[in-house]
């Protein structure tokens, strides 16, 4: 699986595809892994707060070494 | 615009509804002059209020879980809470035919009671759903956290149903029951104020703090109902039954709340 897709994964098994399909509209994965990454941190800061947030997407910072 | 605005004007009368319902059967049961005496009347008002604020609730909550989807874990979180009020909802239906037609004041224990139970496991599984969503780990210190509530709770029941003397006469299945409702409201209450405590600061944490606070007072109400079934004070439409009412009424508005998680377009137009 992708970046986006495994992002997509994470905000669907927890929000939904509603809410999921917003990941669509962030920064190039591909050409930009850790501005991606923040997006999404910061847009599911915005439901879980930032703390939770930051802890859910830690696997896939770690995994795409950046951050 | 997406479902959150299109509906969401909609939605405020299911609100306003659920508002009305609460505060007409509330104000039924208070201004009811029949006291305890048997009365159809009294049991009519409070078992419909006690029937249609759970349904109504449990309407509001699956149609905020299709919004997130089912497969999602907020979306079972609500559909599961929301089977729970519906089947809480029965389980005052079978209440009142005893009431009505075979002339009982506390079926209890009674077949209602199957009605009644299914919630706690029911938001049990979804609200632990959600947590292990949010949740990667359960480490020794979380499931602590979630212990220490069911923990002290069950001390007390043991202590009140079981090793003092109000328990005696109680058959064994009152027994079961009277340790069950109080013991299982603490898990779910629990698991929620977990979740309460995991997403400070995000749209979340209004719905679920609402919720909260509609499990706390279903778990006074409980407690209070085991209580007063034992010391041989409770009768139907009395303060317990309003107090669960309120319950169910607290639990639809955060239900009704998770909505705003839903307007995702807010966030868009800020980041541009």
């Amino acid at each position: 699986m992708t970046l986006k897709e495994e992002a997509k994964v994470i905000f669907d098994r927890l929000l939904g595809s509603a809410i999921s399909e917003q990941v669509n509209n962030f920064d190039d994965p591909e050409k930009y892994p850790s501005d991606f990454l923040d997006e999404c941190t910061d847009f599911l800061g915005k439901f879980i707060g930032d703390s939770a947030a930051k802890k859910k997407l830690e696997s896939l910072y770690k995994k795409y070494a950046v951050g | 615009m997406r479902w959150g605005d299109v509906s969401m004007k909609h939605d405020k009368k299911i609100l306003w509804l659920l508002a009305a319902v609460t505060i007409i059967f509330i104000a039924g049961m208070i201004m009811e002059p029949s006291r305890g005496e048997p009365s159809i009347a009294r049991y009519l008002i409070a078992q419909t209020g006690q029937m249609l604020v759970p349904f109504i609730a449990a309407y509001i909550g699956i149609k905020r879980a299709k919004a997130f989807s089912f497969k999602s874990a907020m979306g079972r979180a609500l559909l599961f809470l929301s089977l729970g009020a519906i089947a809480w909802g029965c389980g005052t239906f079978v209440w009142l035919l005893y009431n009505l037609f075979w002339a009982i004041e506390v079926p209890y224990p009674s077949l209602a009671d199957i009605g009644f139970s299914l919630i706690i496991p029911l938001a049990a599984v979804g609200f632990f759903l959600l947590l292990k969503n949010l949740k990667i780990n359960f480490d020794k210190k979380n499931i602590l956290t979630v212990s220490v509530i069911p923990a002290a709770i069950f001390i007390l029941v043991y202590w009140l149903f079981i090793q003092s003397t109000i328990a005696e006469g109680i058959s064994d299945i009152g027994k079961i029951l009277n340790m069950y409702y109080p013991f299982g409201d603490a898990i779910f209450l629990s698991f929620s104020l977990v979740i309460l405590s995991l997403v400070r600061g995000g749209k979340m944490f209004k719905p679920i703090g609402i919720l909260c606070v509609g499990f706390i007072i279903q778990a006074i109400a409980d407690l209070s109902f085991t209580t007063t079934t034992a010391l041989g004070t409770y009768y139907t439409g009395n303060w317990v039954d309003m107090t669960w009412t309120i319950a169910f009424f607290t639990m639809g508005v955060g239900m009704f709340y998770t909505s705003e998680m839903l307007a995702v377009e807010d966030f868009k137009k800020k980041r541009e």
